[in-house]
């Protein structure tokens, strides 16, 4: 067990990428930390460094206290799931889990015990005589993570685990890790560009995008106080709605305006946009707090604005709707009760929950609500 | 209708490939006066080991055979031992540079041997090591090194670098991953590849040709008969020169696994 720690971490590749840059993070001990971004933003360069599979080519890494930058994989103690699960093919499961135990001049009554403890918490014990070809996918990956257990490392690095995993068994697994970390209680480093991975299994979530690391939080306050525009585009899905409009004062009402379309800043917000007042801005709002006029029934009428919107078309989702609509030319999402009927190409009105909206800077892209 | 035609072509083939090779057979194993008539039968009709008995009484036979298998086994052992570990450092550089490197060393190879026999027995003659084994070893390596480089060069392409990556994290040094994660899975195409160095060497003649003078080789024994039209000779050794090839194909045959790699990334 132990805590990671990144300080000013950079990558460059030979061909002058710069993929990481300036990198700083401590995940704490026990941590499930889940990096999260994009394709190509650089989290599995960061998870390699921490594996010591990339150089770092400045700032400095900590396992523990100890500074790791020029220690080799072998011995930094850690163990590392593959996208690919990465499997020894000429090997059986046993062996596979066995492998780096025996490495390492583990007695084999010792290796015995832990690889039966493994197979027994992944359900792996009629498998430990097969070949990697002789198994499923499922079955590989709880291979893989049990080969990473068996060695009771100080902490687990995890590279999309779970991407190569049909949609219902990676609902399974997900389940399945988190049991796991509440077991183990490892430190555990987790990437992956599934943003609903990444809300269900982090205790805090770390967005990073073009090698930068955006916000790191936990699930909720990412998804409800992202730190920028990005943040905001990125976690969640649908993604949330952007609009980009002025911020107006008329009187005492400060409300933000667009194309016809205008919301009225609620008072208490007020005073954190004061020094956006004229200025351009973009307003965000998540499609759960666009509503149907029923199930919008409950808000109450000074914090609720309705538009009429034109249906382009509609996701059934069985538990909910997405309505993806136009009010003139700006496209909205809304997610309304699975009972909308709606027809394509008609008005419907949409409700919009006044509380919940956010502002963005439209140059830094920070948040300002 | 199908099966039939099947079992047609899979007969055609088999006669195709084994006529010869019962020819040879039944040459050796014939009275002269039987094939040496105006229609030699296909069948055979009468047995005989007087040409059997002949090469063996000779004297022309072991030092040849012993010559030939020292020579096969040690381009064999010698081309895997060079090659593998050449191959596998070619792989895991880029790969454009491993390819110009290796046609950097099929140079030699562009030029006809009958030509480059020549200078390199010349120069052979200086280092003393015309008609000695090492010569021949030496130069059939020239020939077979960049193929067996190349062959290993992409089945070491084929191992994906995750497994050894894993390997790194479960604390295997450069060197155990060689032994424990590449060599293994590259096996198929290891024996292949020694497979095609001994039978290179083996039957392997111009080089002979040039770097032996008083110990021969067994396809010089063969050239050496039918030189002399002697027929029956040449068949005896050329049956003789067939069967290590059968028993080193047989043995590494169960190796060659076409799915040696399946399982080991994704689903």
């Amino acid at each position: 067990m132990a805590k990671v720690t990144l300080k000013g971490v950079y990558k460059r590749f030979p061909n002058n990428v710069e993929a990481v840059k300036n990198i700083s993070l401590e995940i704490k001990d026990e941590e499930f930390l889940v990096m999260v971004g994009p394709s190509g933003c650089g989290k599995t360069t960061t998870l390699r460094m921490i594996a010591g599979l990339e150089e770092v080519s400045e700032g400095e890494i900590f396992i523990g206290d100890r500074q790791v930058n020029d220690v080799p994989p072998k011995d930094r103690n850690i163990a590392m799931v593959f996208q690919s699960y990465a499997l020894y093919p000429h090997m059986k499961v046993y062996d596979n889990m066995a492998f780096g135990l025996r490495l390492r001049g583990l007695p084999k009554k010792e290796i015995d015990q832990r690889v039966a403890q493994a197979a027994d918490i992944l359900d792996l014990e009629d498998l430990l005589e097969r070949l990697p070809k002789q198994l499923s996918g499922g079955q590989k990956q709880r291979v893989a993570v049990g080969r990473a257990i068996v060695r009771q490392p100080q902490v687990f690095l995890m590279d999309e685990p779970l991407s190569n995993l049909d949609a219902k068994l990676r609902v399974q697994m997900r389940a399945e890790l988190q049991k796991l970390h509440h077991r183990l209680k490892t430190t555990m480093i987790y990437v992956t560009h599934d943003q609903v991975e990444a809300m269900t299994l982090g205790h805090r979530i770390a967005v990073i995008l073009n090698g930068e690391l955006q916000q790191v939080e936990n699930p909720l306050s990412v998804y409800g106080k992202p730190i920028n525009r990005f943040v905001a585009g990125f976690i969640g899905s649908p993604p949330m709605n952007f609009i980009e409009g002025e911020l107006k004062q008329q009187g005492e009402e400060v409300s933000f305006v667009a194309d016809g379309f205008k919301i009225i800043i609620l008072k208490n917000l007020v005073e954190h946009v004061r020094e956006y007042i004229g200025k351009e801005v973009v307003f965000g709002m998540r499609p759960e707090n666009i509503w149907d006029a029923p199930s919008a029934g409950w808000l109450k009428e000074d914090e609720k604005v309705s538009y009429e919107a034109k249906v382009d078309f509609r996701e059934l989702m069985g538990s909910e709707t997405y309505l993806y609509a136009k009010f003139h030319n700006i496209p909205i999402v809304a997610r309304v009760g699975s009972m909308t009927d709606v027809s394509h190409g008609s008005m419907f009105p949409l409700v919009f929950d006044m509380r919940k909206i956010h502002l963005f800077d439209p140059k830094t892209l920070k948040a300002i609500l | 209708m199908k099966r039939l035609l099947r079992f047609l072509f899979i007969a055609i083939v088999l006669f195709w490939t084994f006529l010869p090779i019962y020819l040879m057979l039944k040459v050796s194993f014939s009275p002269a006066e039987e094939i040496m008539s105006q229609n030699p039968p296909l069948l055979i009709h009468s047995v005989t080991l007087d040409h059997w008995k002949d090469v063996f009484q000779s004297g022309n036979l072991w030092q040849p055979l012993t010559k030939s298998l020292t020579v096969a086994f040690s381009v064999m052992i010698l081309a895997l031992l060079i090659a593998a570990p050449a191959a596998y450092a070619l792989s895991r550089i880029s790969y454009r540079l491993a390819i110009g490197i290796i046609l950097f060393i099929f140079f030699a190879r562009m030029l006809p041997d009958v030509q480059m026999a020549m200078p390199v027995s010349v120069y052979f003659i200086r280092l003393g090591l015309l008609d000695a084994n090492l010569g021949l070893i030496l130069a059939h390596l020239i020939r077979v090194l960049p193929i067996v480089t190349w062959i290993l060069l992409s089945v070491f392409k084929t191992i994906p670098i995750d497994i050894e990556e894993q390997a790194e994290i479960d604390g295997a040094g450069r060197f155990q991953i060689i032994k424990r994660i590449a060599l293994p899975l590259a096996m198929p195409g290891i024996i292949v590849s020694a497979i095609f160095a001994f039978l290179f060497s083996w039957d392997e003649f111009i080089y002979a040709m040039y770097l032996c003078l008083g110990n021969k080789t067994l396809p010089l024994m063969v050239y050496y008969y039918v030189n002399r039209a002697g027929w029956f000779g040449a068949a005896t050794f050329s049956t003789i020169i067939a069967i290590p090839v059968l028993i080193v194909t047989l043995l590494l045959q169960r190796y060659l696994k076409a799915d040696y790699l399946a399982g080991a990334v994704k689903g």
